[in-house]
């Protein structure tokens, strides 16, 4: 009752050139898909590159050699865009009413003072709270795509593409970089699906 | 004395599942097409972009557009792919740069448009209609759906133009047939939708009463309007005469075979356990079960419907389940002449009646049902002689009836066999799409 399946034949790792999969997954924290997916690679012996935010905390390097994670969250923070709202936003405006507070506590009578200092860094929690939610985020998402492929530059320079048959690219904020791999890695699969079926051929090996 | 030649009647055909496509419905759009190019009518046919079949359907039966009549116009306006790109190549410049602008155009699109995937095509449909009319003038529009954007255009169609339209429901649209409940919850837009559509359609048709009756009940502003034309078998793509029994055929072991598309709502386990109970009897032991056709309609679905046929075939010996793989329509016939007993596997209730049943039928041989009881498919099955329903999924009542059919199959006669053919000429394409034809040139003319 079996078929001849004729698509395995141009699968990966079936002609002794290995199979290399680079995850590129800008969820922060990495969903749980995408992780039973790099899961399924590793057991097969698939390096595994993972582009993301924040590390998960399983799997790791440690029990996969062959696991590679590219954390992008500091580097997307340190970004012009990222960096000037958070300084006009939240760091300003901190640093003003600390000084306030430090000049209230110096000078007598600053009771008032350091009243009105609180009240004004509760309100001044609320609003940027607002602007980050109401205004900077609706129209960060929209460039934020470009904002992740400047920021894994780096991270990507140091993966062999030579050697990587396939990227997967998990969610919206990833198909700019994923569309640019793309352009620059002719011979490369750059699919939005965590397909399993290339590498069911592989021995699980643990 | 010479007289101008009347002009014929002009339809333009939405029926986005179209050749060369293999989906379920196909069929009846293909005749449906033909039948009326045949009876003189000016046919343009709207069908979906073949890069959509190549890319998301990923296979197409390039025989089918060869059973159309050369007559027919067939445009394929474009389709907005989005949901289906899964290869970052396929990005457009928006979706490429600004992927959260691309997707919140997209989503925005679908809740205040039209809310479904297709709609993209069914506006695109709407402005080549408009050009193609302004040259020269459509009689009627029949669209068929899914999908039911359209509908939608039908209705645009002639809210700008006039134009009459005919609905045909091959799907139900709101209704879930597999669970007999709502497809979207009261409030959702489709509902409206439904409810615009069906109220300014000069006729709405379905495939079986008791979809009709659901919908009339439902949409009671139409229901004098809605009607029922029944799916039916191709004489054109089913050339099997009658069987020779006369001759004695050459012993072989007894052939169960399901000829269609498998999908996950059939229930294919019943059908194993109960295949696998055939071959305990003594007489069947060396009984076959061959499936021939696709796993899945959609790229990708075949992995988890090859799991579920092969779940019980590992333990080394032969099962006697044949995977045949899909088959070219030109040699369907082939099939069927080497078939003893068709088992007719379908999901779904009261509501489905699969187009695969009547083909069954035309070929006059024994069918054992493998569905849940009570399917629109009985009203059509009602009456076949050789029929055999366990009106039950429990695998031992159905193993009992596909013995029973495979002793009818075995001791055949001719009488049963031509009677059984003579319940299936009541279902020959022609014979159903007559009285609608007749309906549509009545409906043209008014509107010429």
């Amino acid at each position: 009752m079996t078929l001849v399946d004729e698509a395995a034949k141009d699968t990966p790792g079936t002609e002794g050139t290995p199979p290399h999969v680079v995850i590129l997954s800008y969820a922060d924290p990495v969903p749980q898909r995408v992780l039973a997916y790099a899961l399924y690679l590793l057991r097969r012996g698939v390096p595994v590159d993972l582009v993301t935010p924040t590390a998960p905390s399983s799997p790791t390097s440690a029990t996969f050699p062959h696991f590679r994670v590219w954390e992008m969250k500091s580097v997307e923070e340190r970004h012009p865009v990222k960096w000037l709202q958070y300084t006009v936003v939240h760091r300003l405006p901190s640093g003003v009413l600390n000084r306030v507070r430090r000049v209230a506590r110096r000078v007598p009578g600053g009771g008032p003072v350091l009243r009105a200092e609180r009240l004004a860094r509760r309100t001044h929690r609320r609003v940027a709270d607002l602007v980050d939610r109401r205004l900077f985020w609706p129209v960060y998402d929209h460039v934020r795509p470009l904002v992740l492929a400047r920021a894994s530059r780096r991270a990507l320079a140091s993966i062999d593409f030579d050697a990587v048959d396939r990227v997967v690219f998990t969610d919206t904020p990833a198909e700019h970089l994923a569309w640019k791999l793309a352009q620059r890695h002719p011979e490369t699969v750059v699919d939005g699906r965590l397909d399993r079926e290339p590498y069911a051929h592989l021995e699980q090996i643990r | 004395m010479v007289f101008a030649r009347a002009r014929r009647p002009r339809a333009l055909y939405l029926a986005y599942y179209f050749p060369p496509s293999r989906a379920s419905g196909v069929y009846r759009a293909r005749a449906t097409a033909n039948y009326l190019a045949r009876r003189d009518w000016d046919v343009t046919v709207f069908a979906c972009p073949m890069d959509f079949l190549d890319k998301v359907i990923g296979s197409k039966d390039e025989e089918l557009l060869g059973t159309l009549d050369p007559r027919i116009r067939i445009e394929r306006p474009p389709l907005n792919q989005y949901v289906w790109q899964r290869d970052a190549r396929d990005f457009g410049p928006l979706r490429r740069t600004f992927p959260h602008t691309a997707q919140k155009g997209y989503a925005w699109t679908q809740r205040r448009l039209f809310p479904e995937h297709y709609a993209s095509w069914s506006f695109a449909s709407v402005r080549r209609a408009l050009a193609l009319h302004m040259r020269r003038r459509f009689d009627v529009v029949v669209a068929t759906g899914n999908p039911f954007s359209s509908f939608a255009a039908a209705w645009l169609f002639r809210r700008i133009t006039g134009v009459p339209y005919v609905l045909d429901y091959r799907d139900s649209w709101t209704l879930n047939q597999f669970t007999d409940e709502l497809a979207r919850p009261e409030g959702d837009p489709v509902h409206t939708w439904e409810r615009r559509v069906t109220g300014g359609a000069a006729e709405v048709v379905f495939v079986n009463e008791a979809m009709r009756a659901w919908h009339a009940e439902r949409h009671p502003h139409a229901a004098d309007r809605m009607t029922v034309v029944p799916n039916a078998w191709d004489a054109d793509l089913l050339d099997l005469p009658p069987l020779d029994l006369s001759v004695p055929a050459a012993p072989r072991p007894i052939r169960f075979t399901f000829l269609g598309t498998v999908t996950a709502v059939q229930p294919v386990e019943e059908m194993l356990s109960a295949f696998r109970m055939v071959r305990r009897h003594a007489d069947f032991s060396d009984a076959e079960l061959h499936i021939h056709g696709h796993l899945g309609f959609f790229k990708g679905a075949d992995a988890a419907l090859r799991g579920r046929l092969q779940s019980d075939a590992d333990d080394g010996r032969d099962s006697g389940v044949r995977l045949c793989g899909p088959v070219p329509k030109t040699e369907v016939a082939d099939v069927y002449r080497e078939s003893d007993v068709l088992v007719f596997l379908t999901g779904g209730a009261r509501y489905v009646t699969s187009g695969k049943i009547f083909e069954y039928m035309a070929t006059g041989r024994p069918i054992v049902s493998v569905h849940g009881p009570g399917i629109a498919a009985e009203e059509v099955l009602d009456g076949y002689p050789l029929w055999f329903n366990a009106n039950s999924l429990d695998p031992s009542a159905l193993a009992d009836t596909m013995i029973s059919a495979a002793k009818a199959a075995r001791d055949l006669s001719p009488e049963e066999h031509l009677s059984a053919r003579r319940h299936a000429d009541t279902y020959e394409r022609d014979v159903v799409l007559a009285p609608f034809e007749t309906r549509l040139r009545t409906l043209a003319r008014r509107s010429s």
